[in-house]
């Protein structure tokens, strides 16, 4: 069982329509295990009382949901527009060239992550994490700690800029 | 000019804790309506307002309302936070820094149009912002401003924060409708639009997380007072969210009709030193390229459309002169070929063809035929061809583009690598 029925019940009394538990559930099967398992779509067609294929399918049109496990560590690059003008393919490429790249952890590309702010931005597992370079990067996937400019912190002196008293 | 109505507190105090939110001033509006106006009332001060949808397509959200049928079934209010155009990130400041003030714009606007039951959809990479939503919707629980009977009214509300899952058509509001009942994100044929049959089949509004923040404010000071600031016709404040190559990239907070030369070269710093203005995407990737020469436009709906581009959502990318103007519609139409749902054939193999010939273009292989050929797609795939605008966006800044920067495009065409290439990714 991945999921706990308990805690299903109580997430299909927010709903008007159990239907819409599909999404919710998803997140909390992968949130459990890691990834979206055969056992946990049929769970969830069963709670959503919707056809199992009609999960798998909902699984595969939506780019977060998994079917195997990740690696523990685990960088996403945003390269869309802004974050390509300052440099993500090159960092991209240097992350990868990284022994280890694909086995201890993974160096993904994401489309914006609406934090161009902070381009180079990126997640870090699920945290939101830029300015990124190259040797803070490197870092974050070989320690799982330290990272380049501060999530909050940048988005605290931006907010300070828009006062005027940034300036 | 600056001002500061949804984001006045961030950075200064933590408003994501509902002691602070109130200190300032945070709830009165649900106080106000709730005890002292009828939903008809809040509806008409919000008319009044003018208030603009600011996700993008800038329509009046009290007319929004308006188409409300008014037949028995439920009503439903969804919120779009589903950002994602390349280039915005003002409503994850929002979610993330001035939840309540969310939360506020909910309860007062579901009021208004007599919802009870209301969704705050959120893009899925917003991890941080569903756990900062979900506990501002507990602390407006405990505090009495959700629930059955707010207030000790009639009124009841219940909100859930609903995720998505990396999905950029999701924002597209009946896409985003299908997301909420755990479909495949896939715009559904228009008529009938949401306000007939919505979320579950039932009279449904969407709207943009911006827009609803603004409801409080009107609810506090009059729909006259918000229809008083910024542009007679597009009144109000707008979160402008810059940038690329600028020296302070950020949200700012303009009067509406702030000219654009402002936010770039006040508030964003100028271009970063050495290098001079080239274009800017107004509305992130998905709109027409402006000049230097536009720097003088007003930053409201109707100027910026009468400009030749759009504010949308006001997510601008600014771009210096080593931007090479036919890798950004590349990084584009990559973009938008991988978010297309499939299921408009112009969307879904037009933008993956123009992919493939600007990758070509780009790459030194170009053909000198490829300009034409580029200019015919984007009338083909654009046009309002599909069943959303996704395929509109996938070509507007290459048809500017094509326009402004056509001799970059036929030297590409030629063989010719662009000398700024290199430069694009390093910058």
């Amino acid at each position: 069982m991945v999921l706990d029925p308990a805690e299903t019940k109580e997430m299909a009394a927010r709903y008007p329509e159990r239907r819409s538990l599909v999404l919710p559930l998803l997140w909390r099967a992968q949130e459990r295990i890691g990834y979206v398992s055969d056992e946990a779509i049929d769970e969830i067609a069963a709670a959503a009382d919707v056809p199992a294929s009609e999960v798998s399918s909902v699984v595969t049109f939506y780019t977060m949901f998994r079917r195997s496990k990740p690696p523990a560590h685990r960088l996403q690059v945003c390269t869309s527009l802004s974050c390509a003008m300052a440099g993500a393919d090159d960092l991209v490429a240097g992350l990868r060239a990284m022994p280890g790249c694909g086995e201890r952890f993974s160096v993904e590309t994401v489309e914006c992550l609406a934090a161009c702010d902070r381009a180079i931005a990126g997640l870090y597992n699920e945290g939101l994490v830029g300015p990124l370079d190259l040797a803070g990067s490197t870092k974050l996937v070989r320690d799982g700690a330290g990272v380049a400019g501060p999530a909050k912190a940048a988005s605290d002196a931006a907010a300070r800029a828009e006062g005027g008293d940034g300036r | 000019m600056i001002m500061r109505l949804l984001t006045d507190g961030i950075g200064e105090v933590d408003l994501r804790d509902i002691g602070v939110y109130r200190s300032r001033g945070g709830y009165q509006a649900v106080e106000k309506a709730l005890r002292r106006m009828t939903p008809q009332e809040v509806a008409a001060e919000v008319n009044t307002a003018n208030l603009r949808g600011r996700g993008g397509a800038g329509f009046p959200a009290g007319r929004k309302w308006s188409f409300l049928p008014n037949d028995g079934r439920p009503r439903y209010l969804c919120v779009n936070g589903d950002e994602s155009e390349p280039g915005s990130f003002n409503n994850r400041m929002l979610v993330e820094d001035n939840p309540h003030l969310l939360v506020e714009g909910v309860i007062c606007s579901s009021y208004a149009i007599g919802a009870n039951f209301a969704v705050i959809y959120l893009r899925g990479e917003f991890y941080e912002g569903a756990a900062i939503m979900n506990r501002a919707v507990a602390q407006a629980t405990e505090a009495g401003y959700l629930g059955e009977h707010i207030l000790g009214s009639d009124y009841s509300l219940h909100i859930v924060v609903h995720r998505g899952a990396g999905a950029y058509i999701c924002g597209e509001e009946s896409a985003l409708l299908e997301s909420i009942e755990g479909k495949r994100g896939h715009p559904r044929v228009k008529p009938p639009f949401p306000a007939v049959a919505g979320l579950y089949a039932s009279p449904t509004v969407v709207n943009n997380v911006e827009t609803l923040c603004c409801v409080p404010s009107i609810v506090n000071n009059g729909g006259a007072w918000f229809a008083g600031i910024g542009s007679p016709k597009s009144p109000g404040t707008k979160i402008c969210s810059i940038s690329g190559h600028v020296r302070r990239p950020g949200n700012y907070e303009l009067v509406m009709g702030t000219p654009l030369r402002e936010l770039v070269e006040e508030h964003a710093g100028g271009i970063r030193d050495g290098h001079r203005l080239k274009m800017i995407l107004p509305a992130g990737a998905s709109s027409a390229a402006m000049t230097p020469d536009q720097l003088d436009t007003p930053l409201d709906f109707d100027a910026m459309a009468a400009a030749g581009s759009m504010l949308g959502s006001a997510g601008l990318i600014v771009c210096d002169e080593t931007t090479c103007a036919v890798k950004v519609a590349l990084i584009g139409e990559s973009f938008y070929a991988h978010e297309s749902c499939g299921k408009c054939t112009p969307c879904r193999e037009g933008t993956k063809w123009v992919e493939k010939v600007l990758a070509r273009l780009e790459g030194g292989q170009g053909q000198p035929e490829d300009v034409d050929l580029l200019k015919s797609l984007v009338g083909e795939i654009g046009g309002g061809k599909c069943l959303c605008p996704l395929g509109d966006f996938a070509v507007t800044y290459l048809g500017s583009a094509l326009r402004l920067f056509e001799d970059e495009f036929i030297a590409h065409a030629h063989g010719h690598t662009c000398s700024h290439a290199a430069e694009v990714l390093s910058a």
